[in-house]
């Protein structure tokens, strides 16, 4: 590479509101993964500057990081990223595992999100005693029992057929409008145009930012007020003012 | 907080480990096996020790033994004789309360046709009170059979089953040397009643013997301190008398049964530990096979970690994690091997006849050191697990 400098993201600057449906479309190559990475708090620029609710990220310590995405974060990954030798019931408990909440009180959360995505019938089956979509709820149910400020899906249907892929979809739905922000991040236009807030990523740049939700918007807006003392409806604010070289967790996908 | 982590880590690893019984039960082996031969070993050790220790103590702790050697440049002009030793006995009150010289030598033995030769071991009367003489009938010698130089006999198991055998040996004539001596007691078996066993063996008085053998002089005298705490003074005190009436320190050796299991226990003490510190090497090799599986086991769980990384765990709950499962492994191999340890110690023991003893401090110790050993070589490889970057491990299939 010589001299050239490569960014994975470059001069990447955004604001996602609370309570936004936000979807970040890119193809492969885009840095979309980058800025999943950096959203998530799995990664920091390289220089640039990240805020959530306000806390300055991009210089924080490992632990305070994992501390970080244990409350603010629940992650919806591709291929769900479950832990194939504990129950559905376990993978649910695991963030709250790491908080630090008692055996007991933990039991209790992790069942009622698994309630909430309709899975409390399976909660003692391993993954692979589950069907993909079922797979996928049990890892939207993880993302919700810790009650983070932000849910982060990266392909959350790309492993899916697509009936699995609308009931997935209509679960963020759902939980968008219980008031949580959430961000996907997608290479499916068909994904991205459900969003109220469509980025377009290229070559490590924002090249558009698309308000979709003029149909909807105003009733969006009342229930996201209206259910704001939720404990589901936390906010979450985030400010990033991003670079990113492929030194550090480039796109890899 | 943190013990309901630990917890945790302790259910976690638990899982992990059930879940790769196979692999599981083949890195423990190592440390088993390693535990399992210092237990062994240690416990052999500690058994043919007390089995010294137990016989020598039968001679009775309180037992004192002086040795003259003979044939030294000095013995010419000055030697003990056993008024001496009787003036000290005297002297001494508080610490010796008993006194036997001994002369040790062999005879011709002989019962009609049939000969033989047997090992002779002459006592005074008071050679019962030192050292527990365990008679299988009749009696010992009598002051009156020392005092009259009387010819009789005690003699072993041995002796009876080859010139007796079938009939009550008790008042029975046998010629030691040519002159006809009158059995009064047979000693207990106390090996096989084989020729080359201790049960073969005839005892005199030494005032018999002093006249019988002739060139015979007192080889040894016996003493018992009156009690346990003055064996010490009395040793001294009995040195310095000798030393004195020689005019040298040489030519003599003054030894208590209380100062050879000492030596004894010093020695074996040495060897046992010698035995343990080479069984430990193997215990080492164990803690190398735990390290290598906990490695293996990191570079395959990379995902797993990656994921734990992404929803929150900090690198120090990975590092426990992995340190756990480690100690875990290596805990278990060490309960296993102190209980396969101990029946294989006992069943070699019962083959060889010989005692096992396992003592506590040493099972404690061993399973310390196996779980230090599962810590220490657990150590890389949690801290290549914590160190991991969360991305990098998430995209590891």
């Amino acid at each position: 590479m010589g001299d050239t400098e490569l960014n994975a993201l470059d001069g990447v600057s955004l604001h996602i509101k609370p309570h936004e449906f936000v979807s970040i479309i890119g193809p492969s190559g885009s840095g979309k993964s980058t800025l999943m990475n950096m959203i998530g708090c799995l990664d920091v620029p390289t220089s640039g500057k990240y805020w959530v609710e306000g806390v300055e990220v991009s210089k924080m310590s490992d632990n305070q990081l994992a501390d970080l995405r244990n409350k603010k974060i629940g992650f919806i990954f591709q291929q769900y990223n479950l832990l194939t030798k504990l129950s559905a019931l376990e993978n649910v408990e695991l963030p709250l595992i790491y908080r630090g909440i008692p055996a007991g009180k933990r039991e209790k959360m992790a069942m009622e999100a698994l309630a909430r995505v309709g899975l409390e019938d399976k909660m003692h089956h391993k993954p692979t005693e589950l069907s993909g979509g079922q797979q996928q709820r049990v890892s939207i149910a993880r993302a919700l029992s810790a009650h983070p400020s932000l849910i982060l899906a990266d392909e959350p249907t790309g492993a899916l057929d697509s009936k699995s892929g609308i009931e997935i979809m209509q679960m963020l739905h759902d939980l968008h409008e219980e008031g949580n922000t959430i961000v996907i991040i997608t290479h499916d236009l068909n994904i991205a145009k459900q969003a109220e807030r469509i980025l377009t990523i290229r070559d490590g740049k924002i090249t558009s930012d698309i308000d979709n939700s003029s149909d909807m918007a105003g009733a969006e807006n009342v229930k996201g007020s209206d259910i704001g003392d939720n404990e589901h409806g936390k906010m979450a604010e985030l400010d990033a003012d991003l670079h990113a070289d492929f030194g550090s967790g480039g796109d890899g996908r | 907080m943190i013990f309901s982590k630990i917890n945790q880590s302790i259910k976690m690893s638990m899982k992990s480990i059930l879940s790769n019984k196979g692999r599981s039960a083949l890195t423990m082996l190592g440390i088993i096996i390693g535990v399992a031969s210092v237990i062994v070993l240690t416990g052999i050790g500690n058994g043919a020790t007390s089995q010294i220790t137990d016989s020598l103590s039968s001679l009775g702790t309180r037992m004192i033994t002086v040795s003259m050697s003979r044939g030294g440049f000095n013995s010419s002009t000055r030697s003990i004789d056993i008024e001496d030793m009787q003036k000290f006995l005297d002297d001494n009150p508080t610490l010796v309360e008993a006194m036997s010289p001994a002369i040790n030598g062999t005879v011709q033995v002989k019962v009609g046709n049939n000969n033989g030769m047997s090992p002779l071991y002459a006592y005074d009367a008071s050679y019962a009170d030192i050292k527990d003489i365990g008679l299988d009938t009749g009696r010992f010698l009598s002051d009156s059979d020392v005092n009259k130089r009387s010819f009789v006999c005690i003699v072993g198991t041995y002796i009876v089953q080859e010139y007796f055998s079938g009939i009550n040996p008790i008042g029975q004539t046998i010629k030691l040397n040519g002159r006809a001596f009158k059995i009064i007691g047979v000693y207990e078996e106390s090996g096989d009643s084989s020729e080359t066993s201790q049960d073969n063996k005839i005892t005199i008085p030494y005032t018999t013997a002093i006249r019988f053998l002739k060139n015979k002089s007192i080889s040894n005298y016996y003493f018992n301190a009156t009690s346990e705490d003055t064996v010490d003074a009395a040793t001294t005190e009995l040195k310095r008398f000798i030393a004195n009436k020689l005019g040298t320190d040489d030519g003599f050796s003054v030894q208590s049964v209380a100062e050879m299991l000492d030596t004894v226990n010093d020695i074996m003490g040495t060897m046992t530990t010698m035995l343990a510190g080479i069984a430990a090497i193997s215990l080492v090799v164990g803690g190398i096979g735990i390290m290598n599986i906990m490695t293996v086991s990191v570079s395959e769980r990379t995902r797993e970690i990656g994921i734990r990384k992404a929803i929150g765990a900090r690198t120090t709950d990975i590092l426990l994690q992995f340190l756990i499962e480690s100690m875990i492994l290596s805990a278990m191999g060490g309960i296993v091997g102190i209980l396969f340890g101990c029946g294989v110690g006992q069943l070699v023991c019962k083959l060889i006849n010989m005692q096992f003893v396992a003592q506590p401090s040493m099972v404690i110790t061993s399973f310390c050191f196996s779980l230090f050993i599962g810590i220490f070589f657990g150590l890389a490889p949690a801290k290549k697990a914590a160190k991991l970057h969360p991305i990098d491990a998430l995209r590891s299939e």
